[in-house]
């Protein structure tokens, strides 16, 4: 069940300044000049987090049911195996 | 209006949504999967000095496109307490603030071409023009979808009780927001 609409004007106007903050981060981030696996790392895990933020709250799929949920996993879960199929070969090959 | 009757409980027009989102994934996860592929394992993959990528406007696009999220999510909001005025305000900022970022990005576009980033330059290129010409696609088809809820809006069809397709249009607007989260930082700061 959603809460109240009041209520969730202050979620909203939260996710806004906390994916506002999170893209301030990870451009003075890129700007640290990192060591690469760490640059990496950081970039995906930031945009992995304001990704989560936008699908949780702004798209309502914290309030969804079941089939919602496991229609977008598949998808998740089809795009992983298109990209960690595929590196572990570029490790033996280079 | 009443609801009608589903096998699964849920909207057909919402899983309906869902499912296209899902299939867009699908679609953005197969150029983005190729790009980092390439990207790791090719030597030909030369990536652009940093000055040339023009960081600041593309921080400026991701400020623009988060706050037009947060603009339509309050659109559904104020419909939801049967604000027309607030659904119709909102939306609008929404559609102005999508025009302001396909307008940055041209210019942009019009830079990176004068700097040598063109789409047979190397493989960066052909990636940048590809993956963030098909991101501009779907921010021109989220304007369009909320020019038509704007325009059925502003006639007073929807209400607290009868705003399916403002949460419908919601819902693609922020996966293009979505979508450009993840461009961001694996085109300009990585």
């Amino acid at each position: 069940m959603m809460k109240e609409s009041s209520s969730m004007v202050k979620t909203y106007l939260t996710v806004f300044a906390t994916l506002a903050l999170l893209t301030g981060l990870t451009v003075g981030v890129a700007y640290l000049h990192l060591e690469r696996t760490s640059a990496v790392m950081i970039a995906i895990f930031i945009a992995g987090l304001k990704a989560s933020l936008i699908t949780l709250f702004f798209m309502h799929f914290k309030f969804e049911k079941g089939i919602i949920h496991w229609t977008l996993y598949t998808a998740l879960f089809l795009v992983l195996v298109l990209i960690f199929l595929v590196l572990p070969d570029i490790g033996v090959h280079h | 209006m009443m609801m009608e009757e589903t096998a699964t409980g849920i909207p057909s027009g919402k899983l309906g949504i869902w499912m296209f989102l899902a299939s867009e994934v699908m679609l953005f996860g197969a150029f983005i999967s190729s790009y980092v592929i390439l990207r790791t394992g090719s030597p030909l993959f030369e990536i652009p000095l940093r000055e040339m990528l023009g960081i600041p406007l593309a921080t400026l696009n991701t400020f623009i496109l988060i706050t037009s999220s947060v603009t339509m999510v309050l659109a559904l909001d104020s419909i939801q307490k049967n604000n027309q005025k607030g659904l119709v305000g909102f939306l609008a900022a929404t559609v102005v603030l999508g025009f302001a970022f396909l307008g940055i990005k041209a210019f942009e576009y019009h830079h990176k071409w004068a700097e040598g980033i063109t789409l047979s330059s190397g493989l960066f290129g052909s990636f940048y023009y590809t993956l963030t010409g098909l991101h501009a696609l779907h921010v021109i088809g989220g304007i369009l979808f909320n020019l038509y809820i704007l325009r059925n809006g502003m006639k007073g069809i929807y209400s607290n009780d009868h705003h399916e397709r403002v949460e419908y249009a919601g819902l693609y607007w922020h996966f293009v927001d979505l979508v450009w989260v993840i461009l961001f930082p694996i085109l300009y700061l990585l």
